[in-house]
């Protein structure tokens, strides 16, 4: 036989956890839109016999709200972090071709390179059937301005870039340093809630929130480790958060990342951020995240492996720059170029193409024929930021050698001028391919990057949402769910009410036995 | 089964409506822009192709431009050459009548006025201009190429002068001194041939005859890999030396003055000097051999042009069907098709629509709005 006042409890009990079940579901409702906001649940469970030496049928002692547990799946918050480093990559990356994209070409419209090519071809032919004309020749020389004024623009914009890109990579180190040390923060605050035996639940929403926006910036490692028990029995443990196999957050400390500018005129990357950690100035390299896809946008070469970024792309106009001056003012193995062909004048050895407006003879002495070696080391000189045309020709459109012999009354001699419509035209400029090729190939390079990074994007920003939706089916609040639960909750309440008022009458009922 | 909460469906009925709205946005632009491709990223071996496609577009229509100044000029050439022709065929008639014998001395001499006058208007032809360019002078267009200067022989034993014109060819002389009247005194005309043969200036000396050192033919681009030489050399259709055109009618009039000789130099062919000269005779008769030979040389040279100037025509229709084909290719490759444009851009007007009116249904109601 139980104490005579264990219905009062146990109708007691049942107040109690009604009250606190609604709590928590209002506390759910409240929350409903709060971003990373996991949903609580209440485990209630039955409270056993006071001793277990009872032998007698037990008519059970209430209940009791035994845990308010936050729902989380770990392993999905793993599986999100590790895509969203992988979307957001693609997304960088797919953003920042799109923009080059808009730079180098134009497709649907006229104002691409082809047709400045197309335009500079068209010129030369106008000079061949007419080369004693004055305008024929200055509409080549426009022609050929035009083509270096493009190249120069290109190289300009590619380099703007290239520095937006750097300024980036600096942003974004200074938003992980800013994670890491709120994450740092919110560890101690966690451990010491562990360690006291109270709820930590908000706090842990915040920083799993946290560390899932430093996951879109860099791809993180995350592990708990466990550093102990409660008072009351619970674990404690530590975040360890790595990036790039180095600690970033281990428990309440956390280092940081710098950016120190790169000087070294030898280093494809002079005058770039260099990340390394600021305690030990070790570089960081990381693979993945919004800063792995800078990084490679910004350096990657497109050799050995490498991402093709930016720096590619300017190696390939440098080298069309460089090339095509050189097959044009020398020639190629079948043809001859400008610097063989005689001018109105009767003058030969004069450069179409040199750089930063200097002269053919001050580009390359041609007093005894040149060596091989010497036309490398000139032509080294040319980029596409400086290529331009010759300080004679930029002058004096009579200096363009259309001509292949000195003789000045030949003034319909347009041997020379053929000759470099037919160089330009053929294959041998680029060692296999054309002038023409050169470019569409560059196009379609980018062009396939592009399309490639996009699909990737779009592909990994579905995987991610599937993530997300499953992440959200376990945490996140349904509040036709807490609705129903609050009506439960709230008859169970109604009813425990009810049976504490009944057993209040019981009482009385026993007392006017007693009292007579 | 999974538990589907508000937060869920809301972010999936943005998703989708956010993918539509992108459908709907790269329909339109397909739809205002007309072309199917805005970057290359879009397709890349398409947007390849267009680049490809324009260029060899873009020359064609060069070639094109070439192949119509090409044609202009050769018609210039061959209506040239046509009077030319007339011209000659004059001369020759001209000669027939007088070998026949029967004409007398004024006569002859109406005809000899005449014969001048068609050998200045033939000077005038070879000196055409076609857009302020000397059609005959090969690579030197800026100068007529055919000019008459006068030659002073001195009489070795009277001192007495006489002029001599001689007709040159680009500066220097087509032919000198091989149909002279054999009135004129030998050793003059040795000592004369010998001043004017060529110029010393310090220790170059350089030759006043004219000799043809290769073609200079003006050629233009008509069509891939094929080219055209619009011009026609002068001394090709005149002659040089002694098969010039000049000399023949120099001899017509000696003929026509009534001689029957002419004496013409002999040059040493190493040192380039006149040694002594020789006397030919020769009958009005016999120069209709010569004549004929120049219109012989001259008929050569028109049905070259005439051949030559078929073959632009033929490059001239072959370029303008490229043209088609080619400004086909691109098209099809690049420009979208506007009624599958336009129904594609209705199918994700009508899809969008349905989203958003469906979507605000789902995401409106919960289980609140019926618990009393």
């Amino acid at each position: 036989m139980s104490s005579t006042f264990t219905g009062l409890y146990s109708a007691t009990t049942g107040l109690y956890a009604s009250q606190a079940a609604m709590s928590v579901a209002t506390n759910n409702i409240s929350n409903a839109n709060t971003d990373g906001y996991s949903r609580k649940t209440v485990t209630q469970s039955a409270i056993g016999p006071a001793a277990i030496y009872i032998s007698s049928a037990s008519t059970g002692s209430g209940t009791e709200i035994t845990s308010i547990s936050r729902e989380r799946n770990a392993l999905i918050d793993a599986e999100y972090r590790n895509e969203n480093s992988v979307a957001t990559a693609w997304e960088t990356k797919s953003t920042t071709l799109g923009e080059l994209e808009d730079v180098l070409e134009d497709i649907s419209g006229e104002d691409g390179f082809d047709t400045i090519m197309s335009e500079f071809s068209t010129a030369m032919e106008d000079v061949s059937t007419d080369p004693s004309s004055t305008d024929a020749r200055t509409c080549l020389q426009q022609a050929g301005q035009a083509v270096c004024d493009y190249l120069n623009s290109m190289a300009t914009s590619l380099s703007t870039q290239r520095a937006a890109l750097n300024d980036d990579v600096k942003t974004t180190v200074s938003e992980i340093n800013s994670y890491s040390e709120q994450i740092a923060a919110l560890n101690q605050q966690i451990q010491k809630a562990q360690v006291g035996g109270t709820d930590a639940s908000d706090l842990e929403d915040q920083r799993d929130l946290l560390i899932d926006k430093l996951s879109g910036l860099v791809n993180v490692e995350v592990t708990e480790t466990a550093a102990g028990t409660s008072v009351s029995g619970g674990k404690v443990t530590t975040l360890v958060i790595s990036i790039d196999g180095g600690t970033l957050v281990n428990g309440g400390n956390y280092r940081t990342l710098e950016c120190n500018e790169i000087v070294d005129s030898t280093s494809t990357e002079n005058g770039m951020y260099e990340v390394t950690w600021s305690d030990t100035g070790s570089a960081v390299t990381p693979k993945s995240g919004q800063l792995g896809a800078l990084l490679d946008l910004r350096d990657g070469t497109g050799e050995n492996g490498e991402y093709k970024g930016v720096l590619y792309y300017m190696g390939q106009l440098d080298e069309y720059a460089q090339i095509f001056a050189e097959a044009f003012n020398e020639g190629t193995s079948s043809y001859s170029g400008h610097a063989d062909g005689y001018d109105s004048n009767g003058d030969t050895g004069i450069c179409f193409f040199t750089y930063d407006e200097t002269s053919s003879s001050s580009f390359l002495d041609r007093t005894s024929t040149p060596t091989d070696s010497e036309v490398a080391t000139a032509y080294a000189n040319i980029t596409a930021a400086n290529i331009s045309l010759s300080y004679e020709v930029l002058n004096d459109v009579s200096t363009i050698a259309a001509s292949s012999s000195s003789d000045t009354t030949e003034t319909e001699n347009a041997e020379n001028i053929q000759g470099l419509i037919d160089l330009c035209e053929s294959k041998e400029v680029f060692g296999n391919c054309s002038s023409s090729d050169y470019l569409e190939s560059m196009t379609a390079t980018l062009g396939t990057a592009n399309s490639y990074a996009t699909t990737q994007s779009k592909r990994h920003d579905e995987i991610l949402s599937s993530v997300d939706t499953r992440r959200a089916s376990v945490s996140s609040v349904s509040t036709t769910e807490e609705t129903t639960n609050l009506v439960l909750y709230q008859e169970g309440f109604a009813a425990s009410a009810k049976s504490v008022s009944m057993w209040q009458e019981v009482y009385q009922t026993m007392l006017d036995m007693v009292n007579g | 089964m999974m538990r589907i909460t508000n937060t869920m469906m809301t972010q999936s009925v943005i998703r989708n409506i956010n993918d539509n709205m992108g459908r709907l946005s790269s329909a339109q632009e397909e739809t205002s822009t007309g072309v199917k491709i805005q970057e290359a990223s879009d397709n890349p071996v398409a947007a390849t192709k267009t680049l490809q496609y324009r260029s060899v577009i873009a020359k064609i229509e060069q070639y094109q431009s070439n192949a119509s100044d090409a044609i202009s000029w050769m018609k210039v050439t061959s209506s040239t050459l046509d009077s030319l022709t007339d011209a000659v065929q004059q001369i020759r008639d001209l000669t027939a009548q007088a070998a026949g014998g029967i004409l007398d001395g004024t006569e002859l001499e109406a005809i000899s006025a005449q014969v001048s006058e068609i050998k200045s208007s033939i000077g005038e032809l070879m000196n055409t201009q076609y857009a302020g360019r000397y059609i005959f002078g090969g690579y030197a267009t800026d100068e007529s190429p055919y000019d008459t200067t006068t030659t002073t022989v001195t009489d070795s034993t009277t001192g007495e002068a006489t002029d001599l014109e001689q007709t040159t060819f680009k500066g220097q002389y087509l032919s000198l001194y091989n149909a002279v009247s054999s009135s004129v005194d030998s050793t003059g005309l040795v000592n004369a041939y010998n001043t004017y043969a060529s110029t010393t200036s310090g220790t170059t000396t350089t030759s006043n005859i004219y000799t043809s050192t290769g073609t200079q033919e003006i050629k233009y681009n008509t069509g891939y890999s094929s080219q055209t030489a619009v011009n026609v050399e002068g001394q090709n259709v005149t002659g040089t030396g002694t098969s010039s055109l000049f000399d023949t009618i120099d001899k017509l009039l000696l003929g026509l003055d009534g001689e029957t000789t002419y004496q013409s130099v002999v040059v040493d062919s190493t040192t380039g000097l006149a040694t002594g000269t020789t006397s030919t005779t020769f009958t009005l008769d016999g120069l209709l051999d010569e004549i004929d030979a120049n219109l012989s040389a001259i008929s050569t040279e028109t049905s070259d042009l005439g051949a030559r100037m078929n073959y632009v025509e033929t490059c001239t229709s072959r370029l303008a069907s490229d043209y088609t084909t080619y400004t086909g290719l691109l098209s099809s490759n690049i420009d979208s098709d506007i009624s599958v444009a336009t129904t594609e851009y209705a199918t994700a007007q009508t899809i969008y629509d349905a989203s958003l009116s469906v979507g605000a249904k789902v995401i409106t109601k919960t289980l609140v709005d019926y618990l009393t």
